[in-house]
């Protein structure tokens, strides 16, 4: 590059000049190019190891990143005038590997713009061999080995293309040269002369072989080497001519080769390197005098052939001229120089290269330039041909331009305009060159519709998203099988978007999962606000989701059955379908209405917080038991041991309070009657105190939400909860609604033991019983020793006996003086639905209650109650299918007997595997009034901050589907 | 391997007739040859090798030396012919078509006429009247019948090597992503039931790819010029299909001793043989020579800069046997049903429209 603008101040810029290119492929043996410039100059024009180093260092110093150009080195010879032009590509090793390297910083990871690259890459090349053949008398190709490499055919054609497609252009920017017309008409000196120059022979075997064959045959005259070297000529001038590069007129061919002249050299010379050059040297040296026998023997390193001086000792470590042409010398033939010598001479003589052959062979022209009209020249061509690849040195090279031509003043205008045609046709260009491009493009494109058709084979009209992705994969898989090369990956995406939009135009199905995880039946539509009707004549559709799953559900109070819709909100499945039941059945009985979020500010304080002010007399024993154990099992299952130990335990301390609480509730029952919905608040004072406590303790333990709830708990309060109460949520905050219901259907005495729940519809036969559960009245005597295990102490020995007669046990209590007259009897009962609406009591966890009409049922309800309730259980009915009907828990029934018993009911449900969190109503805690029969509701479904969790599918997982034992105790006071 | 797998048989209890030389698979004329199946049995555990490489790389040499022929023996020995003096003088190619030969250990080794080579190039030129109606240039018609070749070697063969006896050539890997792209597909699993069980085995069919570099020099041994021609490598071929990676390499088995554990950070299948001759200098030198200079120094062997030929083509050999035998078909072929199928293959492959559609785009 600087060569050019070096040039005009240069001594020698009035000499005649030939140029010569050299062009082709090396190896890693560096710069082999250069250093045969080297061995025709004799000098060292190029630095044979350094210069590499430098070019990629310079380069990425100068402009952060490599040039894109193709780098051309310039050296002129001023003794024998000729000049050398060097074009180096990805087909020589080393620029190959900062080509590589360049690709590997860049990161670009498609398939596609890989190939892009390489594609730039070869077409830079194209544009380098252009300006090549448009500026050189003579290029020599190399090669490092004796073969024709047949990819130049392809090469040169589509260079030839793109020459004549350029000439006009080019002619263009030839006009106001100092160049001959016929230059300016042909935009050439004149039709180059191609040489070959192929890479070391391992002459070795070749003369090896030979050797005795040439002692038995002397008469052959030729040299195997020479043999060779004709025999590539021949297939040379074949294949050229084949394919028409060559032609009768070499005025019309990209380049020409003589018809009597050698043009193909096979280089000889053994490869050196440094390494093994200074490893012989140093045998030598140790070696006595033995010179002679080593430099003629079989020893590969004949080092001191350039100083012709066999048997001394070089002064000084191997010239850098190591890989020069050396053993050439010995030989009677021809040397490099020679060889291209004979071919520069004809330039430098005028006498021309008479290529063309046939009958009317066409005078060709030769011009030989100055320097400085050279320079001229190359400048413009540089310019037209090569601006492409430098956009960001343009100004540079269009100032350089003005100054040696003096009439630049239209230059730029047309720089820019010409390195646009040139851009165009090189794009022309890849079309020719990238024949791998386009098949692949080809090929993919016929893969596409196969692949098409493979997504839509066997697609139901609507479909969800799952049915969408897999049929897309099975595609994909088609495609990939017939789709290869660069281009596949483009297609691929075209075919995801193809089908995505064919899935989205009115193939998709509505993705909703209803709150049983089943989908929407509906195709894609849109859920009508409130207060919005269906339209299904709107696109998209208007209309609630449904998926046409049909359960028969039960109300509050049991009472009555109704058919309901798969539920897909939380509201339609644990409070809509209930409300609309109200109506109907049980919105006469007596409710507990549990807190809810109210949109009013000072209604909206729950309950819970209000009484934190109010004196309250929490028992010591209450408050121990909410901080001691940390895993909620653990508390749960412990909170039972205490209540009923402590129930025991403490009578002197408890008794007041609970007299004084208990005359307050039969106040407040007598004053409201019966129907009256009472504040739970006031009755369960110190239990909203434990649900202050226990959030905050799991807090405690770790949470990152305690920041949250300092700051912004007030806030927070003003906002609904999403989705259920759960231990995990921050105190204070509430649901819209209330998942759960807690409703008294009469006073005790309307529940007879004998005959178990009556006008309760679908009960299964034999299971509509509540288990008898005797519950201490406070006073009675407890059991004096206090290390008593569970197993031992009243009422939890119940747990072990199943197959014990509940009288032996009792039996077994009475020797432990309890008298009967001292506790009450309670019934609690677990019911579980199944979606068929048919229902059954469990009287253990997975027992299915199976009572002899007219008998009553009598096993004591205390193992029930001191374990883990599964929330889902195989029902003992039949299913449409063989598949098992899953019943859900869905109500639980406790009759408070007419004493003074405390009763808390506390639920908590693990409605799945570990991520999930232990739902509670809105009030964890309530302490049931006495002489009633009350029954629970649990929710139909669970749901916390969007996050549903569905019930389990295969019966392996019920386990962590439970209510957790402690849902009903007696109250401590 | 060529244990019999029952006693019933008694024909099975002999063993295999060892070949001496390479017979014809696919002659000069691309025809399939069915002679080949007299060598072949009924066992299922057979190794595929093929080769592919320019004109003069040392395919044929180097398949000789891997199916047993020691280079020290007679080149006239080799099971595969080397190219003789001659031919070399001429700048002509020795195999022509595909060379078939099976070891005793039940290995096929596939060698091949050079792809894209120029005197087959000439040969064709001066055989004009051959020339298939559909191709407009011969040069065309040598490009697909590499092509084919190439094609038929990737469907056919567990492991190709690629022999070069310069360093990268980016016209041949070009020639590869193109051999790749034209290659057959493989046959799916089960027509009937494959959108079931094609999420298995649904996948293209790709063999092992080792690039081979023969008569490399000294300095080609140094970590650093490896650790360049690998990440080359790693670069030109990082988009491929083929299993370019990890079977052969050099890094694994310490084979040359200055690489150290984790130089070599990528495991492009590459490895090196050095000149022969120089093995062969080395031992003349030692019985001719070694005795007149007498000399301490003479009689340590020379600095070669790499393991020498005969340890580096062990080495070869023993990695080369050992690949991993993948599946060609998702069915277990025994040696002639992998005949068969191979014969099937190459009638697609010279068929394909795919190949028909890529000669069109040349022209």
């Amino acid at each position: 590059d600087e060569f050019l603008e070096q040039v005009p101040s240069s001594p020698h810029s009035s000499h005649e000049i030939c140029v010569i290119g050299i062009c082709g492929k090396t190896t890693r043996r560096q710069s082999e190019k250069f250093s045969l410039v080297n061995e025709l100059t004799d000098r060292q024009a190029f630095p044979v190891y350094s210069g590499l180093a430098k070019r990629s260092s310079k380069a990425r110093s100068d402009s952060g990143q490599p040039p894109l150009e193709p780098p051309i080195a310039a050296y002129y010879n001023a003794e024998d005038r000729v000049l050398f032009l060097v074009l180096s590509s990805a087909a020589d090793h080393e620029y190959l590997q900062d080509v590589c390297k360049e690709l590997g910083e860049l990161e670009r990871t498609s398939h596609a713009a890989a190939h892009a690259f390489w594609r730039a890459k070869r077409r830079s090349h194209c544009l380098g061999l252009l300006f090549l053949f448009s500026l050189c008398h003579l290029v020599l190709l190399t090669h490092p080995t004796c073969t024709l490499d047949v990819s130049y055919d392809h090469l040169f054609r589509a260079v030839d293309l793109l020459r004549q497609k350029a000439q006009p252009l080019l002619r263009t920017q030839m006009e106001k040269t100092p160049v001959g017309s016929e230059w300016q008409l042909h935009c050439r000196p004149c039709p180059p002369r191609l040489l070959f120059i192929f890479g070391p022979v391992e002459l070795g075997a070749l003369t090896r072989g030979h050797e005795n064959l040439d002692v038995n045959d002397k008469p052959r005259r030729n040299s195997p080497r020479r043999r060779l070297q004709h025999a590539l000529e021949d297939q040379i001038y074949r294949i050229f001519r084949k394919s028409r590069l060559l032609t009768n007129q070499s005025i019309n061919c990209l380049f020409t080769v003589p018809a009597n002249q050698a043009f193909v050299y096979i280089l000889t010379k053994q490869s050196q390197d440094p390494t093994s050059t200074l490893v012989a040297q140093l045998q030598k040296n140790c070696t006595i005098k033995d010179s002679e026998s080593s430099t003629t023997g079989p020893c590969r390193f004949r080092l001191s052939r350039a100083s012709g001086q066999p048997g001394l000792v070089p002064p000084a470590p191997a010239p850098q001229l190591s890989c020069s042409f050396d053993a050439m010398a010995a030989t009677s033939e021809a040397s490099l120089h020679d060889f291209v010598w004979q071919h520069a001479h004809l330039v430098l003589t005028r006498r021309g290269f008479e290529d063309s052959v046939g009958r009317n062979p066409q005078p060709s022209h030769l011009e030989v330039p100055t320097l400085l009209a050279w320079a001229t020249v190359a400048t413009r061509l540089r310019v037209a041909i090569l601006s492409d690849y430098h956009n960001q040195v343009d100004e540079t090279f269009a100032t350089a331009a003005k100054g040696h031509t003096g009439s630049a003043d239209d230059d730029e205008d047309n720089c820019e305009e010409l390195a646009q045609k040139m851009k165009d046709l090189a794009q022309c260009l890849e079309g020719f060159l990238d024949v791998d491009a386009k098949f692949s493009d080809s090929r993919c494109q016929k893969a596409l519709p196969l692949a098409h058709a493979a997504y839509q084979a066997n697609l139901p009209h609507h479909y969800t998203s799952s049915v969408h992705r897999s049929q897309l994969a099975h595609a994909a898989r088609v495609y990939r099988q017939q789709a290869r090369g660069p281009a596949s990956q483009f297609y691929l995406n075209k075919l995801h978007e193809d089908c995505m939009a064919f899935w989205t135009a009115g193939h998709q199905l509505c993705e909703e999962r209803s709150l049983t995880d089943q989908h929407c039946m509906h195709k894609y539509h849109i859920v009508p606000q409130p207060g919005e009707l269906p339209d299904p004549d709107c696109i998209p559709l208007v209309l609630p989701h449904c998926s046409r799953a049909r359960t028969t559900g039960t109300c509050n109070c049991g009472y009555r059955q109704a058919t309901r819709d798969d539920p897909f909100t939380l509201q339609a499945a644990n409070f809509d379908f209930y409300e609309m039941l109200e109506e109907k059945c049980c919105k006469n009985l007596e409710h507990f209405a549990f807190p809810v979020f109210q949109h009013s500010g000072d209604t909206g304080t729950p309950p819970a917080t209000s009484l934190v002010g109010r004196p309250h007399n929490l028992d010591s024993v209450v408050s121990e038991r909410v901080q001691g154990p940390p895993t909620q099992d653990g508390a749960a299952a412990l909170s039972l041991v205490f209540s009923l130990g402590q129930a025991t335990g403490s009578p002197m301390v408890s008794l007041e309070n609970i007299h004084g609480t208990g005359g307050d509730l039969s106040e407040a029952q007598g004053c409201g009657g019966q129907s009256e919905v009472f504040d739970g608040a006031a009755v369960v004072t110190d239990q909203s105190q434990v649900t202050e406590q226990r959030p905050s303790k799991i807090e405690g333990g770790g949470e990152v939400e305690n920041e949250n709830v300092s700051h912004d708990g007030a806030a927070s309060k003003m906002r609904p909860l999403q989705g259920m109460l759960h231990l995990g949520c921050r105190p204070g905050v509430l649901p819209t609604f209330s998942s759960w219901s807690l409703i008294r259907l009469g006073p005790a005495k309307t529940y007879i033991s004998t005959t178990g729940l009556v006008e309760q519809p679908g009960f299964l036969q034999g299971s509509h019983y509540l288990m008898p559960w005797d519950v201490p009245l406070p006073g009675a005597r407890r059991v004096d020793d206090a290390s008593l295990t569970e197993a031992d102490s009243w009422p939890v020995v119940q747990v072990n006996g199943t197959e014990r007669l509940d009288g032996d046990n009792w039996r077994g209590f009475s020797n432990r003086q309890w008298r009967r007259g001292e506790s009450s009897r309670a019934y609690v009962g677990f019911e579980y639905e199944d979606p068929r609406g048919r229902r059954f009591m469990s009287s253990a966890p997975d027992k299915v209650m199976k009572v002899a009409s007219g008998s009553g049922y009598r096993e004591f309800a205390g193992r029930a109650l001191a374990s883990d309730m599964p929330l889902y259980i195989v029902a003992p009915t039949q299913g449409r299918g063989s598949k098992p009907v899953h019943a859900q828990l869905m109500r639980m029934f406790v009759v408070v007997p007419d004493a003074p018993v405390h009763l808390l009911l506390s639920p908590q449900v693990q409605a799945g595997p570990p991520p999930c969190p232990t739902f509670v109503p809105e009030q964890p805690e309530v302490e049931l009034p006495r002489d009633g029969v009350w029954v629970l509701r649990f929710p139909y479904s669970y749901g916390s901050n969007g996050t549903v969790w569905p019930p389990p599918r295969e019966s392996q997982a019920f386990s962590s589907f439970k209510l957790l034992r402690g849902v009903l105790r007696v109250n401590s006071r | 391997s060529s244990l019999p797998e029952s006693i019933g048989g008694s024909a099975r209890l002999t063993p295999p007739e060892k070949m001496r030389f390479s017979t014809k698979l696919i002659d000069d004329h691309m025809n399939w040859c069915d002679s080949t199946i007299e060598y072949l049995q009924e066992h299922t555990d057979f190794l595929v090798v093929g080769v592919l490489g320019l004109q003069g790389a040392g395919k044929s040499t180097i398949m000789s030396l891997l199916a047993g022929n020691s280079f020290e023996g007679d080149q006239r020995q080799y099971v595969f012919k080397p190219q003789s003096h001659e031919i070399r003088e001429r700048g002509g190619y020795q195999t022509s078509g595909v060379d078939f030969y099976i070891t005793q250990e039940r290995i096929i080794f596939l060698d091949t006429q050079p792809v894209l080579s120029s005197s087959i190039l000439d040969h064709i030129i001066n055989n004009e009247r051959k020339l298939p109606q559909e191709y407009m240039l011969p040069h065309i018609y040598m490009e697909m019948q590499s092509l084919q070749l190439a094609a038929f070697l990737l469907t056919v063969c567990h492991l190709i090597l690629i022999v070069q006896d310069w360093f990268i050539d980016l016209n041949l890997i070009r020639f590869l992503q193109a051999a790749e792209m034209v290659k057959p597909c493989s046959p799916l699993p089960n027509i009937d039931g494959s959108s079931s069980a094609g999420t298995s085995n649904g996948s293209e069919y790709y063999p092992h790819i080792v690039f081979l570099h023969n008569k490399a020099t000294q300095e080609d041994f140094s970590p650093e010029n490896l650790q360049d021609l690998l990440c080359s490598l790693d670069s030109l071929l990082k988009h491929s299909n083929l299993k370019y990676k990890g079977s052969v390499t050099f890094k694994r088995h310490g084979i040359v001793p200055g690489i150290q554990h984790g130089f070599l950070d990528s495991e492009v299948n590459l490895f090196l043989l050095p000149h022969m001759d120089t093995e062969q200098d080395e031992c003349s030198s030692k019985s001719g020579h070694g005795n007149t200079s007498g000399q301490t120094f003479s009689l340590l062997p020379g600095y070669k800069g790499s393991p020498g030929f005969n340890f580096l083509l062990n080495k070869l050999r023993g990695l080369v046997f050992s690949i991993p035998r993948t599946q060609l078909t998702h069915a277990t072929l025994t040696e002639k049903n992998w005949f068969h199928y191979s014969a099937r293959i190459w009638d697609s492959v010279k068929k394909s429209p795919a190949m028909a559609e890529y000669a069109r785009l040349l022209a």
